[in-house]
C-alpha cells in the first residue's frame, strides 16, 4: 500500500483561469449567438474576475473505516461519517481519501459584490467567470491530487461534495474543517452552509490503491 | 463617549517593555504541547481543560516558566461564548480558571488571551460589529476579573474583528491590550489586509504593542515586521510558528523548525524592532529557552516609526510623507447634495449607486472617497455607517467620512475597518469638543476647516490662526500632528476674488508652520462662473504649485485629470513620466464629439425588414440600440429623438415594441439571457434620458400602480436572479419594492401591507432555504389573502411550488414580467 499522506497538499496556489465557454454556459448562452459587443464585455468581466482571484487550494488524506453493511463510511480518526448510498458507491474499493477545499479569495468576493452593484448584468458575467474559474481551481487540485497519488501508488476517483447526490450538505463545516480550507485558506461557512468567500468548493477524492487486481493485470502482462 | 482610559501597570517590566525600554518574553504554543500530553481529543474546545484538567494545564505552563518567559497566555483563545456554547462552561468560569493555573505555574506576568470569535463579521458574514463587541467585552472583563495583568488579542485575519476586540478590551478593562494579526505568504491577511494597515489602525486605536503571529516561521514573518515597522506607534510584538506547517505520514500537522534555527532567525525579528516576543505554533519550552539566551545577546533597535497623514480601509493605503512627493485625490462625488438620483436612492436605502459613484471614481484615478450622505429626514448615523459598510464589501479605496454630525461620524468610524479620515471639525469650540475625541477614540485622522465663531475671516493670517488652534486642540486630545489635514477654504473667484491668493497663502503658512496636510475643494473657486472646469483646473494647478496635498474634486473631469497627470510629472510623483505617457501618447485634444445618425450603427446592425416602420430615421437607431443592447447608443438616439417626438411617445412607441421583440425573440431561444439583459440595461439608458427630459418617470405605458415587492428569502445570500428579475421588470414599466436578499417574512409582510402590493415575487437558490420561502408564502396567506406569490431560484419546479402554496412558478426572468403583465 503507498503513503496516502503524500497525496496531501497545499496550501498552495493553483494555475487556473477563467473558461469563458464554460463561463457562457453558466450563464445560459451558447457562444455562437453572442453579439460582439457582448462578447467583449463578457472578456473584461473575464479579466477583472482574473486580477481579482487568488485561486488556493489545500487537502488532507484520511483512512477510510468501512464500517460492513448498512453503514456509512468513516473518515478514520475524525468522528466525520459520510452518509448515503451514493458516496459509499464513488468511493468503492478505496482505502483513503482526500478532503479538499479551493477558494478564489475574498478580493474577488469584493469584486462580484462591485460588478453586481453597478448592474445586473454585469454582476450576471462577474458570476459566470468566477464560477468557472472556481471550477477550474478544482480541477487543478484533482491535478494535483492525481500527480501525488499515481507517485505514491494510488489510483484517485473524480470529486464528490458534499449536497450531490444524497450526500447531506450539512457535511460542509466538517469538509472545511479537515480540509484545512477553514483555517489554510480563511473559508467560513455560516448557519444556511453557504461558504464565503462564495466561489469555494470543497470535495472529496477518494484513493484506491495502485496495487489493487487491475494494476496486478497489467504487470504481468 | 467614554471618559479618557486611564491604563492600570503595574509590573516595572510590562511598564518598561511598553515604552520600548525593555523587551517582553512570552510563551510559545500550546496546542502542540496539549497533543504531545494527549489531551488534545478530550474536549473539542480545548479551553475546557481549564476547568477538567488544571492540573496538566499547570504542568505545561510550568514549563514555560521554567524555560524563562516573562508571560504566560492563558489557555482561552476560544473561550467566547460561541464557541462555549452547550459546554455548560460560562466564559468567566474559564477564564478564571485559566489566569488561577498561569499564576500557580509561577508566571511572573500573566495575559489573558482572546482569540477571534470563528464567525465572519458582517458585510462579508453574519455577525454583527456590536455582536462581536459584546463577545470579546465579556472576555475582557473576565480577564480583568480574573486577575490577568495585560490582554493579548491573536490570530485575527479581519482587521474589523481585531477592531472590534481591542476597543472591547480598552473600553471596558484597565489593562494594556497587545494585538497580533496573521499573515500568508503574500504578506497578507485573509481579508486582504497588510502588516503596514494593521499596525497603523490597531496603534492608532490605543493597542500598547501590535505584531504578527501565527501561520508563517520567523524567517518569513522578519520582512513582514520590517513591513509593519514604520506604521507602529507602539512596540512590535511577534510570536511565529516553528516553520510552515507541514502534514507527517500518520496526518498530524508538523513544525520543522527547531530551537536553534527559531533562535537564529528570531535575531532578524529582534533586529527589525521587535520588542516582545514569544513563539505560536510548534514551538516548545526549547525554542523559548533559546529565545530567552537571544535576548540577552541581541543589540535593541532603533525605533522605526515614521510618523505620516494615513488613510487606509482594511486593503488599501493612501500615504502622505513629509518628505516624498505624494498628491492623493479626494473623490467627491459621493454627495447628495445636487444629485437627484443618488438622493433618491439613499431615501430608499439603495446603496449601489453610491458604489458605481466609487468604481467609476477609483477608475479615473481617486485615492480616498469622500462619503456625505446628508439628505433630510434620512437617519445619518445608520445611514452613513451602512454606506461606509457597503463601500467597503466592494471597493478597496480607503473613505473620508463626511458629516457635519458627529453621532453619524461616531457611528460610521466605529465599524469602519481601518482609519478613516473625518471630514470635518472646525475652530468653534462646540465642534472641537464633540469631533476630536471621535477621531482620538478611533485613531481616525481629521480634517480641521479653518472657520470659527465668527465665520470664515478673509485673511491668511486669520485662517493660520484658526489652524494652529485646531493643530493644538487636537494634540491635545491625543491626536498627534501629523494626523491632521487642514483645508483653508476655497471662496468663490466670483464674489471674493480678493481672497484666492489668501487661501493659496493661508495653505503655504499651515504646511510650513504646522507641519499638517493640506485639503482645498476646489471647484469652490468658480462658483457662479461660465466654463466652470476651465478656471478649476487652473486653480488646481496653482494650489498644488502652493503644497495642496488632497485635492477634494470630481475625479472624472477630464481638465482636473490632465492637469493631476501634469502636476505630478512637475512635482516627480509620476518617476520617468510613466503614467503622463500612458495617458496620452499616441493622443490628440479630443475631437468633437460626432452626431448621431445612421453612422452610429454598423452595417451588421442595419434594420431587417421584419422591423416596425418609424417615421423618424433617429427612432430606428434607437429601437436598434435597445435589439442590440447598446446602453450609449441608446442613450444618444433619444436626445436626439427628443428634438422631434414627447418622451411618452418615444416610449410606447419606439422603447415598447423594441422590448417586445427582444422578449420575442428570447423565448424563440434566438436571445440569451446576457442578451435579454444588455437590451434592458439600454432601454434603461434612454428611459433615464426620457425621464431628464420629462422632469418625471417616462415608464412605457403598462405602470403597475402598486409597486411588486420581490426579495431573496431569508438565510439566501443569493439575489444575481433576483436582481434580473428587478432589472427585467422595471424595464417593462412595473414598479418593483426590491427588498434584498435574507429578507425575513414579516419583513416581506410588512411591505406588502405598506405598499398594497397584489403581487410578489421570492427567490431561493438552495435548497436550505426553500423551507424559510414556505414560510413566508404561509405568513402572506394568512395575513395578506389578497396577495399573489410568484417564486423562481435554482432549486425549484413547477411541482414544488405548487406544493409550498405558490401561484406561479417563474422558470426564468421573463416568465416573471410576463405573470406580472397577465396580472397587473
Amino acid at each position: 500500500m503507498g503513503d496516502a499522506a503524500a497525496v496531501q497538499f497545499g496550501p498552495q496556489p493553483l494555475p487556473c483561469a477563467v473558461d469563458l465557454p464554460r463561463a457562457l454556459r453558466y450563464l445560459g448562452q451558447r457562444r455562437e449567438g453572442l453579439p460582439e459587443h457582448l462578447g467583449q464585455r463578457l472578456q473584461e468581466a473575464a479579466d477583472q474576475c482574473a486580477s481579482a482571484a487568488r485561486p488556493r487550494g489545500v487537502g488532507r488524506a484520511y483512512p477510510l473505516l468501512w464500517g460492513g453493511p448498512g453503514r456509512p463510511v468513516e473518515l478514520a480518526g475524525t468522528g466525520v461519517a459520510l452518509p448515503g448510498a451514493d458516496i459509499a458507491r464513488f468511493l468503492e474499493g478505496c482505502t483513503h481519501a482526500v478532503v479538499l477545499a479551493v477558494t478564489l479569495g475574498m478580493e474577488s468576493e469584493r469584486q462580484l459584490a462591485r460588478a453586481q452593484a453597478l448592474s445586473p448584468l454585469e454582476g450576471l458575467l462577474a458570476d459566470g467567470c468566477a464560477s468557472s474559474m472556481a471550477e477550474e481551481a478544482a480541477r487543478a487540485a484533482s491535478a494535483e491530487i492525481e500527480r501525488r497519488a499515481r507517485v505514491a501508488g494510488f489510483r484517485p476517483t473524480k470529486r464528490f461534495s458534499a449536497g450531490y447526490g444524497d450526500l447531506p450538505l450539512q457535511l460542509q463545516p466538517d469538509m472545511l474543517r479537515l480540509s484545512g480550507g477553514d483555517k489554510l485558506l480563511g473559508i467560513h461557512v455560516g448557519p444556511s452552509l453557504l461558504m464565503t468567500p462564495m466561489k469555494s468548493v470543497t470535495a472529496v477524492v477518494g484513493l484506491a490503491p495502485l496495487a489493487g487486481p487491475k494494476a496486478r493485470d497489467t504487470e504481468r502482462r | 463617549m467614554a471618559a479618557p482610559r486611564t491604563m492600570t501597570v503595574e509590573s516595572p517590566l510590562l511598564h518598561d517593555a511598553l515604552e520600548g525600554r525593555a523587551r517582553l518574553l512570552v510563551d510559545g504554543g500550546m496546542g502542540t504541547l496539549i497533543q504531545e500530553a494527549g489531551l488534545a481529543a478530550i474536549h473539542e474546545v480545548p479551553d475546557l481543560l481549564n476547568l477538567t484538567h488544571p492540573q496538566a494545564v499547570r504542568q505545561l505552563q510550568r514549563r514555560y516558566v521554567e524555560a524563562g518567559a516573562d508571560c504566560i497566555t492563558t489557555n482561552t483563545f476560544n473561550a467566547n461564548r460561541l464557541k462555549l456554547e452547550g459546554s455548560g462552561a460560562t466564559v468567566a468560569e474559564v477564564y478564571a480558571a485559566a489566569a488561577a493555573i498561569a499564576r500557580e505555574a509561577g508566571a511572573p506576568l500573566v495575559a489573558g488571551d482572546i482569540g477571534p470569535t470563528g464567525a465572519l463579521l458582517q458585510p462579508l458574514g453574519p455577525l454583527g460589529f456590536d455582536e462581536a463587541y459584546d463577545i470579546f467585552a465579556e472576555q475582557a472583563r473576565a480577564a480583568e476579573a480574573a486577575g490577568c495583568q495585560l490582554i493579548v488579542v491573536e490570530t485575527f485575519s479581519d482587521l474589523l474583528e481585531a477592531k472590534a476586540a481591542l476597543l472591547a478590551c480598552l473600553e471596558n478593562t484597565a489593562l494594556p491590550v497587545l494585538c497580533t494579526m496573521t499573515f500568508g505568504e503574500d504578506g497578507r491577511t485573509f481579508m486582504g489586509t497588510t502588516p503596514a494597515i494593521a499596525a497603523a489602525t490597531l496603534s492608532a486605536i490605543g493597542a500598547s504593542a501590535v505584531g504578527l503571529n501565527c501561520s508563517l516561521g520567523p524567517a518569513e514573518l522578519a520582512e513582514l515586521l520590517r513591513q509593519m515597522a514604520p506604521y507602529a506607534r507602539c512596540p512590535l510584538m511577534v510570536q511565529p510558528n516553528a516553520g510552515l506547517p507541514r502534514v507527517n505520514e500518520r496526518g498530524e500537522t508538523v513544525f520543522d523548525v527547531g530551537p536553534d534555527e527559531f533562535s537564529a532567525a528570531m535575531e532578524g525579528i529582534l533586529a527589525a524592532g521587535a520588542a516582545v516576543v514569544g513563539g505560536c505554533c510548534g514551538t516548545t519550552p526549547a525554542h523559548i529557552a533559546r529565545l530567552r539566551q537571544l535576548l540577552a545577546e541581541a543589540p535593541f533597535a532603533a525605533p522605526a516609526y515614521r510618523p505620516s497623514f494615513l488613510v487606509t480601509s482594511a486593503q488599501a493605503m493612501a500615504e502622505l510623507r513629509p518628505d516624498s512627493p505624494n498628491i492623493a485625490v479626494i473623490g467627491e462625488r459621493i454627495n447628495p447634495t445636487g444629485k437627484k438620483r443618488l438622493k433618491a436612492a439613499l431615501l430608499a436605502g439603495d446603496f449601489d449607486v453610491a458604489v458605481a459613484e466609487a468604481v467609476a471614481q477609483v477608475g479615473a484615478g481617486a485615492d480616498i472617497l469622500d462619503v456625505n450622505v446628508g439628505v433630510p429626514g434620512l437617519d445619518e448615523p445608520a445611514v452613513l455607517r451602512a454606506v461606509a459598510q457597503r463601500l467597503q464589501a466592494t471597493v478597496t479605496a480607503p473613505l473620508q467620512l463626511d458629516s457635519s454630525s458627529p453621532e453619524a461620524l461616531e457611528a460610521a468610524c466605529r465599524t469602519y475597518a481601518g482609519r478613516p479620515l473625518i471630514n470635518s471639525v472646525t475652530g468653534k469650540a462646540e465642534s472641537l469638543a464633540a469631533v476630536l475625541p471621535v477621531a482620538a477614540r478611533y485613531g481616525a485622522t481629521v480634517l480641521g476647516l479653518t472657520l470659527d465663531e465668527g465665520g470664515i475671516p478673509p485673511t491668511a493670517q486669520e485662517r493660520f490662526a484658526i489652524a494652529r488652534r485646531i493643530v493644538e486642540a487636537a494634540e491635545a486630545a491625543g491626536i498627534p500632528q501629523e494626523d491632521i489635514a487642514i483645508d483653508c477654504l476655497v471662496m468663490a473667484a466670483a464674489t471674493n476674488q480678493d481672497e484666492i491668493p489668501q487661501i493659496l497663502e493661508a495653505l503655504r503658512l499651515c504646511k510650513q508652520q504646522l507641519g499638517v496636510r493640506t485639503v482645498l475643494g476646489v471647484s469652490n473657486v468658480s462658483f457662479g462662473l461660465p466654463r466652470r472646469p476651465v478656471l478649476n483646473a487652473a486653480f488646481l494647478t496653482a494650489a498644488l504649485a502652493s503644497g495642496l496635498d488632497m485635492p477634494i474634486l470630481n475625479p472624472l473631469e477630464p481638465r482636473y485629470q490632465d492637469a493631476l497627470r501634469a502636476f505630478k510629472v512637475i512635482n516627480g510623483q509620476d518617476g520617468k513620466c510613466l503614467a503622463y505617457l500612458e495617458a496620452y501618447a499616441g493622443t490628440e485634444e479630443a475631437a468633437p464629439v460626432a452626431a448621431v445618425g445612421s453612422a452610429a450603427i454598423s452595417g451588421a446592425e442595419r434594420l431587417t425588414d421584419d422591423s416596425p416602420r418609424f417615421s423618424a430615421e433617429e427612432a430606428a437607431v434607437l429601437y436598434q440600440a435597445v435589439l442590440t443592447g447598446r446602453p450609449d447608443g441608446a442613450a444618444a438616439a433619444a436626445t436626439a429623438l427628443l428634438a422631434q417626438q414627447e418622451p411618452v411617445a418615444i416610449a410606447g412607441d419606439v422603447l415598447s415594441p423594441a422590448l417586445d421583440e427582444v422578449g420575442r425573440r428570447y423565448d424563440a431561444g434566438t436571445y440569451f439571457l446576457p442578451q435579454l439583459m444588455a437590451a434592458a440595461e439600454a432601454a434603461k439608458a434612454a428611459f433615464d434620458v426620457l425621464s431628464a427630459a420629462s422632469g418625471q418617470h417616462a415608464d412605457v405605458p403598462a405602470a403597475a400602480s402598486a409597486p411588486i415587492v420581490i426579495a431573496t428569502v431569508e438565510g439566501d445570500i443569493h439575489d444575481i436572479g433576483k436582481n434580473i428579475v428587478r432589472m427585467l421588470l422595471e424595464n417593462y414599466g412595473f414598479a418593483v419594492r426590491d427588498l434584498g436578499r435574507d429578507v425575513a417574512p414579516q419583513a416581506v409582510l410588512d411591505a406588502v401591507r405598506e405598499t398594497g402590493a397584489r403581487l410578489v415575487g421570492l427567490s431561493a437558490l438552495m435548497t436550505t432555504t426553500v423551507g424559510a420561502m414556505e414560510r413566508t408564502i404561509a405568513l402572506l396567506r394568512r395575513e395578506a389573502p389578497g396577495v399573489s406569490v410568484m417564486v423562481g431560484g435554482a432549486v425549484l419546479t413547477a411541482d414544488y411550488a405548487a406544493q409550498i402554496g405558490a401561484d406561479f412558478y417563474v422558470e426564468d426572468a421573463a416568465a416573471s414580467v410576463k405573470v406580472a403583465k397577465q396580472l397587473l
